[in-house]
């Protein structure tokens, strides 16, 4: 294990694991499978003590930034209990409407503007009190019409 | 006078009233969609309905003549009753017939708001509809790019198709069709070919007919009304700006019975987009050939460097077509001032002048007065374009009793029919020697004369007014109580210039002399851009929009436009009106007169006023009749005709032509407005190459 490493999993929870999960992970933990982020999904090994007290518990170990919206649809489906089959173990093929991984933007200069925004176009659009300025190098020609 | 009896009140109103104007007359509110004031009564909404006691039936008010109402059984008066169920049962069961085919389109209706329909179905109405068949479907037609249609909507009132026809005096609109299958059309697809178009769109009950450009672009009562005056003609026609925020988004007509009754032509109404676009926000000046903007700091001091070391006689100012009289009065102060004589508010060179008196250029038998003569000869203009309101005035004249009609000029469309008598000066002096004409207007009690302001522009201006003058006193048009000599301006500014004798002074130059090369060297330009300026002369030019004047500037100054100020102007009849302000100049620009005040203070001959008001207490005290708000100050119509005979020259043959050759395209605004671009395209266009 490298220092770096170490260091991230004893002072962050945003990189990977923890320690906490590490530990968890090794005792109770059986590795599901892997998507093509590299993030693995374990569920635990004993189930639950008493099955009548919920669900398998199911968990992902983040490969790097621990960001929610990197797990890719198919595995969330898995992940939240919509369904029992993983993804790794039966021939998923995505929907159309499904699109690739976009993680969240918000705060970059790639955020979400919606239509009309000033900052998507870069043009502020028409507004009341608008008015075309005349400039000189337009020309005689430069009338409107 | 007969007496009626309208809900209990018994009222005296002349026998030739319509019970709809008895009942008006004795305070009873009748719902109309068909029934206008000034066109022909149709009777065919049926909204009218009221009561008459012995009718086995109701009856439609707008249609049933007080005369025609039969007295009671022991003598009494008639009796009218507008508020009994029998009425109310009557005017619900109309207005469900007219809902049954009116589609439920008010929240996406530009007349939403504001329409007729609306209220009355409100006020009148019932709340729910017996109709459960599908309603009736009807295609939208195309009738120009002023007016647009939305002809489900249509109630067949048919207002449109008696405005165009009476008022309008084109032949454009007609319907097709009976009953349920009634279309309101144009025939032929094609765009109504009237300046005065618009007006059907303000006539429309319901929202059949809306003004195409302003379509979806706002609602009435997020608008601002401000009463003011068109200057886009010299009829100085009311209006009223509806602005939104910092736009103008659009121009209505107001009542006024002497100027424009209750119309508007189409430049005065759709010119607006015009004051968005090419507008002069900032001021420029020109280094090294080329046009920088600058502050206004920047632009004085240049303008002051170069009238510092100037010969006064070789500095000048033409004042332009929309300029207002305090901005004029400002301008003369300065050059004044300045010790300068060349200022002239004519640039198109006519030799209208104050030196012969005020009768010389007005329109002396008033608009109003149009609808008294008896005879009328039109000379070199064509009231069409030059004035399209006093031609209506014109053709209302004409279809209220017969009418003689004479022109000299060109041979075009007036709406009315006319003696054509010859194109230039030379028919003129044939109509003088004598002929059937001639003998109309000698016999005619009230000839109206009226000359278009292009023939003083002619080089033999002179001399075609001298001859006009001796025809008019030839034929009696001023007599005591009479004035018939009828200037048709076509400048705005034009009257208010010459009132306050912004000609030239002693030794000055005209306008065509000032724009020689060489001439001058200092120029100032107060919005005149019909005028080619040559080289050499160092131009400042204070205006609106980026347009000839523009161009050939070596100093720009900002100003505003007439929605943007309050400003005089003097009608083509000498009637002084106001501007109000609507909105704000754009960007920089500022007040035309506190332009020239700040300038006069950097120039060193600080103008003695810090205000509007001081402008005016002082323009007042030299003008007093520009004080008083829509009043006609006459002038003496002997004098001008002495003057004018007095005037030499020998006139040439070529014949008199329209000043206004593009009725769209008359001045800075409208040369920037897209909408007129368009109507300029889909009308003029055509009929110049036509001409070629």
């Amino acid at each position: 294990m490298k220092l770096i490493d170490f260091l991230t999993r004893t002072f962050t929870w945003w990189n990977g694991q923890t320690w906490g999960t590490y530990w968890y992970t090794r005792r109770r933990g059986e590795r599901v499978g892997e998507d093509e982020l590299g993030n693995v999904y374990y569920r635990a090994t004993d189930h639950m003590i008493d099955p009548s007290m919920g669900p398998e518990r199911r968990w992902v170990v983040y490969n790097g930034l621990a960001d929610m919206s990197r797990v890719p649809p198919s595995w969330r489906g898995w992940l939240a209990h919509t369904h029992n089959v993983p993804p790794s173990e039966e021939q998923y093929t995505p929907r159309e409407w499904e699109m690739a991984h976009l993680p969240n933007m918000t705060g970059t200069p790639e955020a979400y503007r919606p239509q009309g925004s000033p900052s998507a176009s870069g043009r502020r659009p028409a507004a009341t009190g608008d008015y075309v300025p005349w400039s000189p190098d337009e020309g005689a020609a430069g009338r409107a019409g | 006078m007969t007496k009626i009896i309208v809900d209990d009140v018994e009222v005296d109103v002349p026998a030739d009233y319509t019970l709809l104007q008895a009942c008006e007359a004795a305070g009873a509110e009748i719902p109309r969609f068909c029934f206008h004031e000034r066109l022909s009564i149709a009777g065919n909404c049926r909204m009218c309905l009221v009561e008459l006691k012995g009718a086995p039936k109701p009856v439609a008010s707008c249609a049933w003549g007080v005369r025609d109402c039969r007295p009671g059984p022991n003598g009494e008066p008639p009796t009218v009753v507008t508020k009994s169920p029998m009425v109310k049962k009557a005017r619900e069961g109309v207005m469900e017939f007219l809902l049954i085919n009116h589609p439920l389109d008010c929240p996406i209706c530009d007349q939403g708001g504001e329409c007729d329909l609306q209220d009355q179905a409100m006020a009148y109405g019932v709340d729910s509809s017996r109709f459960h068949e599908n309603k009736r479907a009807v295609p939208d037609k195309y009738i120009g790019p002023l007016v647009k249609t939305s002809m489900n909507r249509c109630i067949h009132c048919t207002r449109c198709i008696r405005f165009v026809a009476e008022v309008a005096g084109v032949p454009d609109l007609g319907a097709t069709g009976r009953g349920e299958d009634m279309e309101i059309t144009t025939y032929l697809e094609r765009a109504m070919g009237s300046e005065l178009q618009a007006n059907v769109a303000d006539l429309c009950p319901v929202g059949a007919l809306t003004h195409k450009p302003q379509a979806f672009n706002g609602r009435p009562w997020e608008l601002i009304k401000t009463p003011s005056i068109d200057v886009m003609d010299a009829v100085g026609s009311n209006i009223r700006v509806d602005a939104r925020g910092r736009e103008v988004m659009r121009v209505l007509p107001r009542v006024h019975e002497d100027i424009n009754e209750e119309w508007i032509s189409d430049k005065t109404r759709q010119h607006v987009d015009g004051l968005k676009l090419q507008r002069l926000d900032r001021p420029f000046l020109r280094e090294n050939g080329r046009l920088r903007p600058a502050t206004w700091a920047e632009a004085f001091a240049a303008i002051a460097a170069k009238l510092k070391g100037a010969d006064p006689k070789r500095v000048g100012a033409i004042a332009g077509d929309l300029a207002a009289v305090e901005e004029m009065w400002a301008l003369r102060s300065l050059m004044t001032a300045l010790g300068s004589p060349n200022i002239d508010c004519r640039q198109d060179g006519s030799v209208l002048s104050p030196a012969h008196g005020r009768a010389s250029y007005l329109f002396n038998p008033t608009i109003a007065g149009i609808e008294e003569a008896d005879a009328v000869l039109i000379v070199g203009a064509n009231p069409r374009r030059e004035a399209a309101i006093v031609n209506a005035r014109l053709r209302k004249r004409w279809r209220i009793g017969p009418l003689p009609v004479g022109v000299v000029g060109e041979r075009v469309d007036l709406t009315y029919d006319y003696a054509y008598l010859g194109a230039g000066p030379e028919s003129l002096a044939q109509l003088a020697k004598g002929g059937e004409f001639l003998d109309l207007l000698k016999s005619a009690e009230r000839p109206l004369i009226l000359v278009g302001a292009g023939i003083a522009a002619r080089p033999d201006g002179a001399a075609v007014l001298a001859a006009v003058a001796s025809l008019a006193a030839a034929v009696g048009a001023v007599t005591e109580g009479w004035n018939g000599l009828a200037v048709l301006q076509n400048a705005a500014s034009r009257v208010g210039g010459l009132d306050i004798g912004f000609v030239p002074g002693e030794g000055g130059l005209a306008a065509p002399a000032m724009v020689e090369a060489g001439a001058l060297d200092v120029l100032f330009n107060l919005g005149a851009d019909e005028i080619a300026i040559s080289p050499g002369a160092f131009v400042i030019y204070q205006g609106t929009h980026g347009d000839d004047g523009a161009h050939r500037a070596d100093v720009i100054l900002p100003g505003a436009a007439y929605t943007e100020k309050s400003g005089t102007y003097v009608n083509t009849e000498g009637r002084v009106q106001q501007t109000n302000r609507a909105v704000f100049p754009p960007g920089e620009a500022r007040e035309d007169w506190a332009i020239l005040r700040a300038l006069s203070d950097v120039v060193g001959h600080r103008l003695p006023f810090d205000s509007l008001p001081a402008l005016r207490r002082e323009l007042h005290a030299a003008h007093p009749h520009l004080a008083a708000l829509d009043e006609i100050a006459a002038g003496d119509g002997r004098a001008t005709l002495d003057a004018w005979a007095a005037l030499g020259g020998s006139a040439s043959s070529a014949g008199f032509v329209s000043p206004v050759a593009d009725f769209y395209l008359t001045n800075p605004i409208a040369r920037a407005s897209r909408i007129m671009a368009e109507c300029s395209a889909l009308h003029v266009t055509p009929a110049l190459e036509a001409a070629e």
